[in-house]
């Protein structure tokens, strides 16, 4: 239903986001990864249309075979919250302290045509039944500062299925919260997920979380695509030098026994990325063929952009 | 809740006290005299003496002052010095003009200020915004009393549309009485639309950054329609608060512009009075300004308050 | 070339103001004729070469009184904003100084009181109080200017108390003297220029009204804000009375506002609008 190709961004001539190619099937989840300023926020915004100004995306995003780029905004805005919708990372800043929940919540299906303003304030209010938010009546009138972290994600939720969109992107929706809350809000989006049968673009840092949402997982580094496959090859069994930094990174149970091991330098500069591989100068397989050309993608377990990984065999 | 209110209305009414003392000191306590103040070098010993009398200066300052004070509560202000008439009386029937100017002023300026201020945002740093920055720069530079004799130059001897100053009375023609005020609240409205329309774009611009406008964008809600549901409400609560401080603005230019346009308002019978050295009348129309001034702030406060759930609840 | 000339508020801020100054200065030593002599056979002339724009109801030289009403304008501001700069900044100084104490619950209260009258209207009140005239009225400006540098200053001199380097320096024996003149007034200096530009045009402003009203700067000393007074008597007759004088008002003003932006964008960064 969803398919990237070529997918870049760019600000003021710097790429941020290289040469993404994606599909998506209905139902399935994607787990995008990366460290910070890896490009994974610039792709959500990208497939909503929201860039922020001065980021110019080129490539293709076609859903259900419309291509999206190059869309009017008022076209986009009819596809906006009805056929994909976004959960944003922070429930603090993202809702709007003015307003009552219920009107936010309510206001897509009004917006949308899907309701009458009457019809919408009680879907919203089964709505937030649904995302588990207690006394959901009361509630629809209350002001997001009346709410705690989990409970304004849990409304942000709401918000964001409130008219059945065949895609949902989640942007480190767990992230600002702490570990308990988390796993209520994964287990609750995954609820959802199987019950609409939406797709979902899961984005995170966190390996665990991808590892626990995702049925594929797509590493970032740099604005490239390094690995993507089935969750558990790219995390069990990792092809890439980068991903298999990445994943010998992770903090175990054993901490005494078994020592981290800090993949060695520092996230490049987007502005200043060498015109290959960008994971060139913190790799230990790299070398001048890596800073020089983009290296193609190779595919064995899982598909990878590099010039030297041995594959594992599929 | 309740407390805050009572904690406000007390500094308000201790504010407004002192004020009152403040203007009796000046007026009526420092100048010495202030009979022989009113009546000027060439005056008799003789006038002085009566007018003093008339005033009751040979009573205790501190009960000049209450009775002064009660007076705005039972409409006993006094004798004008000048015009022989109820000081309680002039003001009142100068407020039919100064009332409605100042509040057409306003609302032009409210109206002009936040659509222009909106706009700007919107098409921050593109020509429309640089455009509207420029024309609020003139705006705020252009005195508002040259701006009036501008209008009059153009719309009155110019094109014959309105008149040029004067008011015929609500009673004789509302409608004549309305176009009198017209070109006097345009005059009044520039300088506060100007400033209004600068504080509005930078209070939009900081509210269109926030993430909730991200999230309504995310739900298909167009530019305009974002910003009309869910910026505007809350870039305008910040504005609130300036609103009280333009309201002084604008009561002093009343002051100027009713001299412009020779409207029979407060602020021409107040440089009349000054003219005419007549303090009875210019020291109860200085504490009615300075008051209007004091309650107008203290209930934007409280206004401000109210718009804002995150206070509301905050302060129950 | 410096950058603080490419910034565009700050070089057509600039560029006005060294008009003025400059028509300031050039009145000192030559205008075009004597502003104060009358002529009653010359009154009310439409511009002509010899009097480039015109002669008012006494047949005085338009151009002449305007040049010479720059010095006059220049004067209020740097007079009016000096009252506020000296007065203003040691009493918010000294309230930072002093924070949460008496002393300072007593200057901001103070401070929040004059402010709750309408700046004209203050004016107003002194100048019936001492008598109209151009002395006069400036001081009134000048004490409406107080509690507005007194509040930049003490806000700005709490930040830099925060600092950490200002403890240090009390630590090493400093006194509380030493540290406001050595540490904190260079510190809040660019805040107050900035300030002080802006007070600039609202000072001249300020001094236009009340001349106009007739309570400001008395003839024959000549005055924009009274030059339009006495315009808008003629303004049937001699409409062009009443253009340059508001022009060189509006000029004046424009200069310092832009100037104040201007400063403002180039000495912090961060408060640039976006």
């Amino acid at each position: 239903m969803l398919s990237l190709r070529d997918l870049s961004v760019s600000f003021r001539g710097r790429p941020v986001l290289r040469n993404l190619s994606l599909d998506l099937a209905p139902g399935e989840t994607l787990g995008l990864v990366g460290e910070s300023g890896s490009g994974k926020s610039m792709t959500a915004l990208a497939l909503m249309g929201l860039l922020p100004p001065g980021f110019v995306a080129s490539g293709s995003i076609r859903l259900d075979g419309n291509e999206l780029l190059g869309l009017a905004d008022a076209d986009l805005c009819r596809l906006r919250g009805r056929a994909m919708a976004m959960i944003f990372q922070e429930p603090m800043t993202a809702l709007n302290p003015v307003l009552s929940v219920g009107a936010q919540i309510a206001e897509g299906l009004v917006l949308h045509g899907l309701m009458a303003p009457r019809a919408a304030r009680e879907e919203a209010i089964r709505l937030m039944e649904r995302v588990g938010l207690p006394d959901p009546a009361r509630r629809a009138r209350s002001y997001p500062h009346e709410l705690s972290g989990g409970q304004r994600q849990r409304a942000m939720i709401a918000m964001a299925i409130a008219c059945r969109p065949a895609l949902l992107i989640a942007d480190e929706p767990t992230s600002a919260l702490d570990v308990s809350l988390q796993v209520e809000i994964l287990a609750l989006l995954r609820e959802i997920r199987d019950e609409t049968g939406m797709a979902m673009i899961f984005i995170s840092h966190d390996l665990s979380v991808i590892h626990a949402m995702a049925d594929r997982a797509l590493v970032l580094y740099g604005g490239l695509a390094m690995e993507t496959g089935p969750t558990r090859h790219v995390i069990g069994r990792p092809s890439h030098p980068y991903t298999q930094g990445l994943i010998a990174a992770i903090p175990r149970g054993s901490a005494h026994t078994e020592r981290l091991r800090p993949i060695p330098g520092q996230v490049p500069d987007l502005s200043r990325l060498p015109p290959g591989c960008p994971f060139a100068g913190r790799c230990d397989l790299g070398d001048a063929r890596c800073a020089e050309t983009l290296p193609p993608l190779r595919t064995g377990l899982t598909a990878l952009h590099c010039h030297h990984a041995e594959l594992a065999p599929a | 809740m309740v407390l805050f209110l009572i904690k406000r209305l007390v500094g308000l009414v201790l504010t407004l006290l002192f004020a009152a003392l403040v203007i009796f000191l000046v007026l009526e306590i420092l100048p010495g005299d202030p009979a022989a103040m009113m009546m000027g070098v060439s005056a008799t010993p003789e006038s002085v003496a009566a007018l003093r009398a008339e005033l009751g200066l040979d009573r205790p300052a501190a009960a000049r002052f209450l009775e002064w004070l009660g007076g705005f509560f039972t409409g006993q202000l006094g004798l004008s010095y000048t015009y022989r008439v109820p000081v309680a009386g002039l003001i009142a029937e100068r407020l039919a003009v100064t009332v409605p100017l100042s509040l057409l002023a306003l609302g032009l300026a409210v109206a002009f200020g936040v659509t222009l201020g909106t706009l700007a945002a919107a098409h921050a740093h593109r020509r429309a915004d640089l455009i509207i920055m420029g024309m609020t720069q003139l705006g705020l530079a252009i005195p508002n009393f040259w701006f009036g004799i501008l209008l009059v130059l153009v719309f009155a001897i110019g094109l014959g549309w309105l008149p040029a100053g004067g008011f015929p009375g609500w009673a004789a023609d509302p409608m004549l009485a309305s176009r009198a005020l017209l070109l006097p609240a345009i005059a009044l409205a520039l300088p506060q639309a100007a400033s209004l329309a600068r504080i509005t774009r930078s209070t939009m611009l900081e509210t269109l950054s926030e993430d909730y406008i991200r999230t309504a964008r995310a739900k298909g809600l167009s530019r305009s329609q974002t910003i009309r549901r869910h910026a505007l409400r809350n870039a305008l609560i910040p504005v609130l608060t300036i609103l009280g401080l333009q309201f002084s603005f604008l009561l002093a230019g009343t002051i100027v512009v009713e001299n412009v346009f020779a409207l029979p308002g407060l602020g021409r019978l107040l440089i009349q009075a000054i003219g005419g050295h007549d303090l009875i009348l210019i020291k109860s129309l200085v504490l009615f300004y300075v008051a209007t001034a004091i309650l107008v702030n203290g209930a934007v406060d409280l206004a401000y308050g109210l718009a804002d759930p995150r206070l509301r609840v905050g302060r129950a | 070339m410096n950058p603080a000339w490419r910034h565009p508020s700050f070089g057509v801020g600039a560029v006005l103001m060294a008009l003025v100054v400059g028509a300031a200065l050039l009145s000192l030593v030559w205008t075009p004729h004597d502003p104060t002599v009358m002529r009653i056979m010359a009154r009310l002339r439409p511009p002509s070469a010899e009097h480039w724009l015109g002669t008012d109801q006494f047949g005085r030289d338009i151009a002449s009184m305007v040049l010479v009403g720059a010095r006059n304008a220049l004067l209020v501001g740097l007079v009016a904003v000096g009252i506020g700069l000296v007065f203003g900044v040691a009493l918010g100084m000294l309230a930072a100084l002093y924070r949460g104490r008496l002393l300072d619950e007593a200057v901001m209260r103070g401070l929040d009181f004059v402010f709750a009258f309408p700046a004209v209207l203050t004016a107003i009140l002194i100048l019936t109080w001492f008598g109209p005239g151009l002395v006069n009225a400036v001081i009134a400006i000048g004490i409406f200017n107080i509690p507005v540098f007194a509040r930049q200053a003490r806000g700005a001199t709490l930040q830099v108390l925060a600092q950490d380097y200002i403890r240090a320096a009390r630590l090493a024996g400093l006194s509380r003297m030493a540290v406001m003149l050595r540490h904190i007034l260079p510190n809040i200096t660019g805040l107050m220029i900035v300030q002080g530009s802006t007070q600039f045009a609202f000072a001249i402003l300020a001094e236009a009204s009340l001349s106009y009203l007739g309570i400001g700067t008395q003839p024959p000393n000549p005055s924009w804000g009274r030059m339009l007074n006495d315009a808008q008597t003629y303004l049937g007759t001699a409409p062009h009375l009443a253009i340059v004088p508001g022009i060189a008002i509006a000029i004046t003003v424009l200069a310092f506002n832009l100037l104040g932006d201007g400063l403002r964008d180039l000495l912090d960064p961060r408060m640039k609008e976006r």
